[in-house]
């Protein structure tokens, strides 16, 4: 069978989205995909010129095709976009992410803030920070990632931290956390969860975004990213098999996935979530506690609360990325110049 | 004969049958097509093409850490 021609322009197609009976070619998947983050970022109210948005990228596909995408937001929005990469310590695994977004951010011409944990953990990586502390590795890293993208987002003056997380990870939480029966978990996977207590706003531009489109993206559009896996990610686990679950399903019924999504989020709101209230007392980061779990767990491990000395690390990375595209290295300085691929 | 290339990890799967579209493919690996992305080289396929004899193609799970 010959290969099929896009339905909007009849160039020659690259994709052929099974929820919507079309096939695509380059450009018009580029623009179907950009109409859904668009979505998300209009009804967050963050679809606007100067507004500040950390994008947090990992080197992955999802995080990958959502830096490309908001990259042509700022062009035509003047949304000022910050990527934040963090390395996480992780080995060869973390050397192959961080190459994956060194190039990518160059290609689309974006100052890199980049945030090393081993420069504060005393040369440790989050799995040798995890063994001291005796805690799950994917936990301490999440613990260890949120900090700091939240204090990248206010070093910023940032109105929202966007993620890479797409409609299948949104599906597999909120079905994982129904099971559960966990309200609060569940309310977390919205596409927008607003500021709340000195937490920073989350923003999930591909929320509508199939995990397999954004796959696809970025090969055709020869994005830079590792595929690999983290050597600790569980391997069979529930969201795993949620995802294969409801994967099924939309080879049942194309559609599924997204109606499911829009459902869910037309039903609730996160307004009432409780975020964090206090202002950690060490390091001032926002925290359930009187002290934050960065600040706990590294006085535990390294003899001393760390928060304080990651805050500095982060803003010093803040400064340099935009000193370096701004000439002036000021925290809250001008905006980078968003550039032109 | 058919190789597959199962990424990420890299792991090689030979199927026996001749030729098969690459919805078929998938099926066989236990995939839903909606769960990975099949590559001759570096260009996706659509569901109904098909795979050939002594082709040598990479399949590339969507779901992923990341
Ligand atoms: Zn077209
Ligand atoms: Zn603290």
């Amino acid at each position: 069978m010959a290969r099929p021609r896009c339905a909007i322009c009849g160039a020659p197609a690259v994709v052929y989205l099974r929820y919507a009976r079309m096939a695509l070619c380059r450009e018009h998947f580029r623009e179907h995909l950009l109409r859904r983050v668009e979505g998300v970022l209009t009804r967050a109210g963050l679809l606007r010129r100067g507004a500040r948005i950390v994008a947090a990228v990992s080197g992955g596909k999802d995080s990958s095709t959502l830096l490309d995408l908001l990259a042509e937001l700022s062009r035509s929005y003047g949304l000022q976009v910050y990527p934040l990469h963090i390395d996480l310590g992780i080995g060869e695994y973390s050397a192959h992410l961080r190459r994956a977004v060194e190039r990518l951010v160059s290609r689309l011409g974006l100052p890199l803030i980049l945030v090393e944990v081993r420069r504060v953990l005393r040369g440790d990586g989050v799995p040798e920070f995890a063994r001291r502390a005796g805690r799950p590795t994917c936990s301490v890293c999440g613990m260890v990632k949120r900090y700091v993208m939240n204090a990248a987002a206010e070093a910023l003056g940032a109105d929202a931290i966007a993620t890479g997380h797409n409609a299948d990870d949104a599906i597999a939480y909120i079905v994982k956390a129904f099971i559960g029966q966990d309200e609060e978990q569940m309310a977390k996977w919205l596409p927008y969860t607003p500021p709340s207590g000195g937490a920073v706003a989350r923003v999930r531009p591909l929320y509508e975004v199939y995990e397999r489109y954004a796959l696809l993206y970025a090969i055709v559009n020869r994005i830079p990213f590792t595929h690999e896996e983290c050597p600790y990610r569980a391997r069979n686990s529930m969201e795993d098999t949620i995802k294969e679950m409801f994967n099924r399903l939309e080879e049942q019924h194309p559609g599924l996935k997204i109606g499911f999504l829009r459902r869910f989020s037309k039903k609730r709101s996160a307004e009432g979530v409780p975020g964090p209230v206090n202002r950690c007392r060490i390091c001032g980061a926002p925290s359930q506690g009187e002290v934050c779990s960065f600040c706990r767990l590294t006085e535990r491990v390294y003899g001393e609360p760390l928060g304080p000395e990651m805050r500095r690390a982060v803003a010093e990375a803040v400064e340099k990325a935009l000193g370096v595209s701004s000439g002036s290295g000021r925290g809250r300085a001008s905006a980078p110049p968003q550039g032109s691929s | 004969m058919v190789r597959v290339v199962l990424l990420p990890e890299g792991r090689v799967v030979e199927l026996g049958r001749r030729r098969m579209r690459v919805d078929e493919l998938l099926r066989e690996l236990g995939l839903s097509v909606e769960s990975a992305v099949v590559l001759r080289g570096d260009e996706p396929l659509f569901d109904w093409e098909v795979v050939g004899e002594d082709e040598e193609v990479r399949v590339m799970r969507a779901v992923s850490g990341g």
